[in-house]
């Protein structure tokens, strides 16, 4: 087949192809729009830094710096630990979580081989989402002190209620272009496999390469004007006078 | 009498429309498909049934007519007759009585409405109609109409369906054999025109019936340039 024959092979299906991509597209951002979720995240910020000894104050000691990036893994354990999460499910009985659900909220990170720690919480609601991780902060903070005897957690940022609020999962736009792709394709390839399936015949050459006969005559099919009278005023005892001029006669 | 003509029956109701022109085309083509010897009967044949035998035949009917010829269509279906539809015509009466030795055929002939096309309806649905169609009685009646009439057209059932369109196809001198695009398989058409070589029918062409505007748009720009 050439060029011009899947162009004519496309626009003949383009009412399936299209009707395809539009059902797709349509079905995507209803899901979208309506069923899907839209999930927040907020991030408290704490840094883990002991308090250096008086005389040594205002020299960075290196030692020290590494001692606190090692604690710093530590404390990622002991955050999402039930020492905290009771703490915190207990201190902040408005945020109605259990403390097993709060640790598989939470995520704690940190960037490389930094002093800082990111806690995250996604949740459904943003403010949620912002009460809960200052939470756990805070109590985070709280209960260093008795678990490492030392208290060199602090908290360098607390999650804003101000940000705006951005929603971290859905981007509709990309979803919806990667549903228009993918169903074009799907209808292109879909109007090209019926088109191999279609075993009809469909013009002369079809006739004359199966059949070896000749057509006498291609009758398109009949349209409304082609039923409607040649005029309105045409009457049921004109019908088959001699509006045609006879070859033979 | 005002009748009730089916708006299907374009070459009357529409005579100067392009799908008229199709129709006037296929009698043209048909006569020349021979031209030694006349084609005075023909029939309509189609593999299965709705692919437009009786639509065909009665427009092709219409032409003949209006080209001056004494024309007479007859619906050889006896088993789902129609033809009467496509004239606003009545069944209670038909071929089938002929066959019968109840009326004589002149007593059967109806006025279309238009001049020079004269019909014969089927007539009550016989239990047998594949013997009636193969009786004696139909080969003298042929015999008989063919001497008051210039054109004999057949309508008849699906030749897939019922063995009526080989027995209809041995009394006529040539088979008009209707294919409806885009709807019935290859194979199909090709099992028709097998069997009707097989009881030795001389298939004239095809029509091919029902092609979409958009297909045939293109064909006839090229005619159009060819002829001048």
């Amino acid at each position: 087949m050439q060029l011009k024959e899947y162009i004519r092979l496309i626009r003949k299906r383009m009412w399936l192809i299209g009707s395809i991509v539009l059902l797709v597209c349509t079905v995507v951002g209803i899901k979208n729009m309506y069923f899907t979720p839209q999930i927040y995240e907020a991030t408290a910020k704490l840094i883990i830094n002991q308090t250096p000894r008086p005389d040594r104050a205002g020299v960075v000691d290196y030692s020290v710096v590494q001692t606190n990036i090692a604690l710093t893994n530590s404390y990622k354990q002991i955050m999402i630990s039930s020492a905290i999460m009771d703490q915190v499910v207990a201190s902040f009985p408005d945020l109605k979580v259990t403390p097993s659900a709060l640790a598989q909220k939470l995520r704690v990170n940190t960037a490389g081989d930094s002093q800082v720690m990111d806690v995250t919480i996604r949740d459904l609601s943003y403010t949620k989402a912002v009460k809960t991780v200052n939470a756990v902060a805070k109590v985070f903070k709280r209960q260093i002190p008795s678990i490492m005897k030392m208290d060199n957690v602090t908290i360098l940022s607390e999650a804003s209620l101000n940000d705006p609020a951005v929603p971290v999962n859905s981007n509709a736009t990309i979803q919806i272009f990667i549903a228009f792709a993918t169903s074009l394709l799907l209808g292109i390839g879909l109007a090209f496999l019926l088109e191999v399936l279609d075993d009809t015949f469909k013009n002369e050459e079809d006739i004359e390469i199966e059949l070896g006969l000749p057509t006498l005559a291609l009758i398109t099919k009949m349209k409304k004007e082609d039923k409607r009278s040649d005029s309105s005023t045409t009457t049921p005892k004109q019908v088959g006078e001699g509006q045609y001029a006879a070859i033979n006669q | 009498m005002p009748r009730l003509i089916n708006n299907q029956l374009v070459t009357s109701l529409h005579a100067q429309s392009s799908v008229s022109e199709e129709y006037r085309m296929l009698r043209t083509n048909i006569q020349f498909s021979s031209i030694d010897e006349p084609i005075e009967v023909m029939m309509v044949a189609s593999a299965q049934a709705g692919e437009g035998r009786t639509v065909t035949i009665s427009n092709l009917a219409v032409t003949y007519a209006q080209e001056g010829k004494k024309v007479l269509i007859m619906d050889m279906d006896l088993r789902r007759s129609s033809l009467h539809h496509m004239f606003g015509l009545r069944n209670h009466t038909g071929l089938t009585r002929v066959l019968a030795n109840q009326q004589a055929w002149q007593d059967v002939v109806q006025e279309t409405g238009i001049d020079h096309l004269h019909a014969i309806t089927a007539g009550p649905n016989p239990p047998n109609p594949s013997e009636m169609l193969s009786s004696r009685r139909m080969n003298a009646l042929l015999v008989e109409l063919k001497e008051h009439y210039d054109v004999i057209l057949m309508d008849t059932p699906p030749l897939l369906s019922f063995p009526d369109g080989f027995i209809i196809s041995a009394m006529c001198d040539g088979v008009i054999l209707v294919v409806q695009a885009g709807k019935v398989k290859k194979d199909v058409v090709k099992k028709a025109k097998a069997n009707l070589e097989r009881v030795k029918a001389r298939i004239l062409g095809v029509v091919l019936n029902n092609v979409k505007r958009s297909n045939t748009r293109v064909e006839r720009g090229m005619e159009e340039r060819n002829l001048t």
